[in-house]
């Protein structure tokens, strides 16, 4: 179901020095579906949402996002997706009146995103083709840390 | 371009002793030829005269390089009666009838017996020459031009589509790799104008950036760089094309191996690999189950993380929405530009004016209803966080499922390959050394075959990411241009050959997909119509990488389970739909084609082969065994008596002739 959103941006960006994870044509690129990646084949916005949540989680954020690309449709994430960045938004407003006007909220989530996408490279740079495995016992941990 | 045989005439050819004419009388509906001789007679070279005399090669023969100690290509039995110093030839003529008119190709090459009585071929006495009409006169061509003209009949690369081996036919689906199929659907897309266009294009755009005044340092740099990688896509390119040609015979190689126990005298044998046929083709499908269960399991990872990751961030968001629904400041949609209205107005919409603490109530409320307009929203947003608690909290089980999965299916494809291994120890411990020595190869084969598809993954995936790098460093290029008001024209020449490029590589793709899907549909739908059992089978699918299924009504994809007979009417199937869609009508000459077919399928290709090819002469090359008393009964009402040879054969098998039995 999708309903108005308040002055939504169009796209987000991320930096021309984190470009060659996201897009197909790169060498580096991790979304590409030949990459060995765990991105192999997904979509930008799925990079951008993943790297937003790890550089929040991380409470890393960029000061600002140089030479921005603004290549991601925030028009193509689900619902999901965008309520995971606003969620963000309202936390840290600690109000529902950020959601008058979502731009800002992005333009945040973007610094969180620049971030996360190098924690994420630190980590597959150490665990390699395990990453998805690791990143399966993060989560399991993060769930159980709950219950205890 | 259409034509028919009206005449073949051979002398001295292999096993033709002198001079044997053969007149085929043309007709739309009995269109089959019928060329009946014993195994050994002669009839593989018939077509193998037919191919020599077109194209210069002898289409059954392993190796077209004359061997010293192999029979020579003149008759043996003739050159051996040659008297010293004497010459002698082997000459087959070809007449064709076109709607231009006749055709005459006639290919000789002669031979020698010198003093001492050694015979040699005449160096450079092969000599093809071309007759044929253009207006009102007849034009006769030797020399190079000739081969030219024979291939604007038919070009060289259609010949397996005409000119077609049975036994060979039956194993095509059998021993082909789909690298084989694409390059047979390839040949009749025709693509060789669009390729050299491609490849003009690709050297113009080479030279054009060589004109570019390299004005910066910046531009000689990534010139440099483009041109080495450039090299490297070449070099890469090229080791990859012979490393897929190795493979290819490595698999063409262990294919003739199962193919060979598939069918030995053997029940035992037999059987083995028939077990071992059905576990491959499950591994198969295994592997396929497990890469995909592996890929959706990284897909649900990337999806489902970020929800974890801000697991307490959407629960305090969904804690604010909560309290604002509990306290009721959610109320119902109102616009905050009504209150506006009402107060700058000053009157409320009952009339009395908003004064004093009427107004002042209004005031606070306008506060709250700003908040009301996001009610729709929030009340979305609240609804969303609680499926996404719903998703985390079902994390654990879905992982669970992923894990219990892809360890069935691993479980499955070790049990399934330590009774491959079993199977193969039990042929290497056979009592037939034949069958010792070929599973040994097979089991090398196999080695061979894993490592050099590892090889050749890992390699496309380099050359991926060096063309990846050309691209990139083109844009970098361009870019560099723009900063050069000199290079402008040449930058605009540029833009136009990479559109045109881009062009063109999306046409080769357009047409190579539309004529599989042409064979694909033609195939299938001849398939079923030649098939005894057309209610087992639903269609023959030719996927976008030439892998081929044939779909069992069940479901499941039976090309590797085919009878002998079902396999030979897929090849049939599969050559007249590229026959068909070649655009090319020429005559198709079969030799063998009803060997190993039960009764029933040679009833269906008997009756039904001849009236698909309706007006296309069909020759048929048959033995005593495949042209039965049945078989002779469906055939006669698509033969004319004229048309019935029979080749014969003296008691040494030195000397065939062939005499017209109609």
């Amino acid at each position: 179901m999708s309903t108005n959103h308040y002055n939504e941006p169009r796209y987000v960006g991320y930096s021309k020095e984190v470009m060659k994870y996201y897009q197909t044509d790169h060498v580096d690129s991790w979304t590409d579906s030949k990459s060995t990646s765990i991105f192999a084949g997904k979509m930008q916005k799925d990079l951008f949402i993943f790297a937003m949540a790890v550089g929040k989680y991380y409470e890393k954020k960029a000061t600002e996002v140089k030479n921005k690309q603004n290549n991601v449709s925030v028009q193509a994430m689900k619902d999901n997706q965008k309520w995971a960045v606003l969620s963000i938004g309202i936390e840290e407003k600690g109000d529902l009146f950020c959601l008058k006007d979502e731009t800002p909220i992005y333009s945040e989530a973007e610094k969180y995103a620049h971030e996360g996408i190098k924690i994420i490279k630190s980590n597959i740079d150490e665990h390699s083709i395990n990453y998805p495995l690791k990143l399966e016992e993060i989560l399991r941990n993060i769930l159980e840390a709950k219950h205890q | 371009m259409q034509f028919s045989i009206s005449s073949l005439r051979i002398t001295n050819f292999r096993q033709f002793y002198g001079t044997q004419e053969l007149d085929f009388k043309l007709d739309k509906e009995k269109n089959v030829i019928i060329i009946y001789g014993r195994n050994g007679a002669g009839k593989s070279n018939i077509l193998n005269a037919m191919t020599w005399c077109l194209y210069g090669f002898e289409i059954q023969r392993k190796s077209n390089i004359q061997n010293k100690n192999e029979l020579p290509i003149v008759n043996a039995s003739a050159l051996d009666e040659l008297k010293p110093n004497g010459k002698i030839s082997a000459e087959v003529v070809i007449r064709l009838k076109t709607k231009d008119g006749p055709w005459s190709i006639k290919r000789r090459i002669e031979w020698s017996k010198n003093a001492q009585g050694d015979k040699n071929s005449v160096a450079d006495s092969e000599k093809l020459t071309v007759t044929y009409p253009d207006g009102n006169q007849d034009i006769t061509l030797t020399g190079s031009e000739t081969q030219i003209r024979i291939n604007q009949l038919l070009p060289k690369a259609l010949i397996p589509f005409f000119f077609i081996d049975g036994e060979q036919l039956r194993n095509f689906f059998q021993i082909s790799t789909p690298e084989q199929i694409g390059q047979a659907i390839n040949y009749i897309s025709q693509m060789q104008l669009v390729t050299n266009a491609q490849e003009h294009l690709e050297w113009v755009e080479e030279d054009v950036r060589r004109k570019v005044k390299r004005t910066t340092p910046k531009v000689d740099k990534i010139l440099k760089d483009l041109e080495f990688y450039k090299e490297e896509e070449r070099t890469k390119s090229g080791m990859l094309h012979n490393k897929n040609e190795l493979l290819n015979t490595y698999l063409e190689e262990k294919s003739e191996i199962d193919l060979f126990l598939k069918e030995h005298n053997s029940v035992v044998i037999r059987q083995l690999q028939g077990k071992r046929d059905l576990l491959d083709n499950s591994n198969q499908r295994i592997n396929e189950r497990l890469s995909r269960a592996k890929v959706a399991k990284n897909s649900y990872l990337v999806d489902i993380a970020p929800f974890i990751f801000l697991k307490d961030t959407i629960n305090e968001s969904h804690n604010i929405i909560q309290e604002k629904v509990e306290k009721g400041e959610l109320p119902p949609k109102i616009r905050e530009t009504f209150i506006r209205e009402l107060l700058e107005k000053g009157k409320c919409i009952c009339g009395n004016p908003l004064i004093g603490d009427a107004r002042r109530n209004l005031e606070l409320y306008r506060e709250k209803v700003s908040l009301s307009e996001l009610s729709e929203i929030v009340i979305i947003g609240k609804n969303q966080i609680e499926e996404i608690f719903f998703d985390i909290h079902n994390f654990t089980e879905k992982m669970d499922e992923f894990a219990d999965e892809i360890r069935e299916l691993e479980t499955e494809f070790t049990d399934n390959k330590l009774q491959l291994e079993e199977i193969s120890e039990n042929l290497k411990e056979s009592n037939n050394e034949e069958i010792q020595r070929k599973e040994d190869r097979r089991t090398d084969l196999e080695i061979k075959i894993r490592e050099l598809e590892q090889t050749i993954h890992q390699e496309t995936l380099e050359l991926e990411s060096i063309k990846k790098l050309i691209k990139g460093k083109k844009v970098e290029y361009d870019s560099e241009l723009e900063k050069d008001q000199k290079n402008i024209h040449l930058k605009k020449k540029l833009r136009l050959i990479e559109s045109a490029i881009t062009v063109l590589n999306d046409t080769e793709k357009e047409i190579k997909d539309r004529i599989r899907e042409q064979v694909q549909d033609n195939a299938s739908s001849n398939f079923l119509t030649l098939i005894s059992k057309n209610r087992a089978f639903q269609e023959v699918i030719i996927h976008d990488d030439y892998t081929v299924e044939v779909i069992h009504t069940l479901g499941w994809n039976a090309i590797n389970n085919l009878s002998a007979g079902e396999y030979l009417i897929m090849g049939l199937s599969f050559m007249s739909a590229l026959m068909s869609i070649s655009g090319f009508k020429a005559p198709v000459i079969i030799d063998t084609p009803l060997g190993k077919e039960d009764d029933i399928h040679r009833e269906y290709i008997t009756t039904n082969l001849p009236k698909y090819l309706k007006g296309t002469q069909l020759f048929l090359l048959v033995t005593p065994t495949e042209y039965t008393e049945e078989v002779e009964n469906n055939l006669k009402q698509f033969l004319l008596e004229e048309n019935y040879y029979k080749i014969l054969v003296n008691e040494d098998h030195t000397k065939s002739f062939i005499k017209r039995e109609g």
